[in-house]
């Protein structure tokens, strides 16, 4: 199907990056409707993508990336229905419906305070410290210097160790 | 790896992907995918997420798509054209802007964009989850989801000379509502049953499916509780179109709707919208043959 990728190259896509891309969107929005809707968009992207890529790793850093645009922009839309506060931070309670949220789960702790971090840092270190990109691949990711990339990592551990302690 | 970073691990190695979040995802991109072939892809690799990953990528070897055009129904074209857009059209893509139900026994409901592209599909009752069960239409275009019915065994054993089809058509665009009557009206005259097209209006559809029932068996069954006081609409769910039609005529009914089993009969006309249910926004249309 010109123009579309065909169905079996985003089953192999969703396959192999399919729990990258969805632990951006819980990055973002825990495991509610809207980590679903920003999956989907994600992937629809790449479906109308019309560019090659080098390689997996390649593909994998174009999903990441376009994952985090997707909720970005869900974000800003003035439709959705969630609690951002005002420094750009999602209100724990729009998660509470989420089994890893209840209170004392120890993933849900982390989830709670990877969310709880304003972004930056929170992708750049959730992509140091999960994924494991280095900060130069995360400044090229993220279009950012990389002296500014070590300083989100830095902070972003930080305020990690405080929620978490 | 430190302990910050094993805890970040231990949890997000839980975080994966719901089958539920991957079927629907694959669904979206069937129905994206409605037609056989689209537009050409965007004009750059990156126009689809207006941004680039990387320089160096963004200026390896894009795949050149010839733009392959064929000769196709409208509806399919505006398929095509609406994946050329990008996923900003695809908001319009999705949005059903049309109901089309249908009774016989098997009461389902589809849900149509305004290219006519089937974007959801409902069992009203058990019988039509059986047949959506065995026949998938959606991402197929509103003529490609009827023909797809009458390849199916199982809506075709439905269908026999002394059945009775109901199609009711919702829309808050009055062209659409038309051309899809119309387009219902001529598949019916396809099927060896009886039956009728109508347009409806969306308050008389709801209420419809708020009591659980197709708008034709609901229909049906108001206008036979009107003539026979002693008939529950819970008696009602359970009959065949063909056999509320017959209890109607047999009450005093309208002969129009009625049917006699004598051969193909299929209706489209006017009439004054909805017995008893006050003014709507549509127009309830039948008339005999």
């Amino acid at each position: 199907m010109d123009g579309m990728r065909n169905r079996s190259d985003i089953e192999q896509v969703i396959d192999e990056h399919g729990n990258t891309v969805w632990r951006v969107c819980v990055l973002y929005f825990h495991q509610s409707p809207d980590a679903q809707d920003a999956f989907q968009e994600t992937m629809l992207k790449y479906a109308l993508h019309g560019g090659d890529f080098a390689d997996a790793e390649h593909r994998k850093a174009w999903l990441i990336r376009v994952a985090t645009n997707v909720c970005k922009d869900m974000l800003k839309a003035s439709h959705r229905t969630r609690s951002v506060l005002d420094d750009g931070t999602i209100a724990s309670s729009s998660a509470s419906s989420d089994t890893h949220s209840q209170p004392g789960c120890a993933e849900g702790e982390v989830l709670d305070a990877m969310l709880g971090l304003t972004d930056p840092p929170r992708t750049p270190v959730y992509l140091a410290l999960y994924e494991g990109y280095t900060a130069p691949e995360i400044a090229e990711m993220l279009e950012a210097p990389v002296n500014t990339v070590y300083s989100w990592i830095a902070r972003g551990r930080k305020l990690l160790k405080e929620a978490l302690a | 790896m430190n302990e910050l970073e094993q805890r970040i691990r231990e949890a997000f190695d839980d975080v994966v992907l719901p089958e539920e979040a991957k079927r629907a995802t694959l669904e979206a991109y069937d129905r994206l995918a409605c037609s056989d072939e689209v537009a050409g892809g965007p004009e750059t690799p990156d126009q689809a997420t207006g941004f680039a990953v990387s320089s160096s990528v963004a200026a390896a070897a894009r795949r050149s798509r010839a733009r392959v055009l064929r000769r196709v129904g409208f509806a399919m074209a505006a398929c095509m054209a609406l994946v050329a857009i990008g996923l900003g059209g695809f908001s319009a893509y999705a949005t059903e802007t049309a109901q089309i139900g249908i009774d016989v026994n098997p009461s389902i409901e589809i849900g149509v964009n305004r290219f006519d592209c089937v974007v959801s599909e409902r069992a009203v009752n058990e019988d039509g989850a059986e047949l959506l069960g065995q026949v998938s239409l959606v991402g197929k275009s509103y003529d490609e989801a009827m023909a797809a019915l009458s390849q199916s065994e199982l809506f075709m054993s439905y269908v026999g000379d002394d059945a009775y089809i109901e199609i009711n058509v919702t829309s808050d665009d009055a062209s659409q509502a038309e051309s899809l009557t119309q387009a219902s009206d001529a598949y019916l005259q396809t099927l060896p049953c009886r039956g009728s097209c109508h347009t409806v209006s969306v308050e008389d559809r709801e209420e419809a499916l708020a009591a659980g029932m197709g708008v034709g068996r609901y229909n049906a069954a108001l206008e036979l509780m009107e003539l026979d006081s002693s008939v529950t609409l819970e008696e009602c769910r359970s009959m065949t179109m063909r056999e509320l039609r017959d209890r109607i005529a047999a009450a005093g009914g309208d002969a129009e709707d009625a049917s006699t089993g004598m051969g193909e009969h299929h209706g489209q006309g006017s009439g004054n919208g909805m017995r008893g249910q006050g003014a709507g926004n549509g127009r309830r249309s039948h008339s005999g043959e």
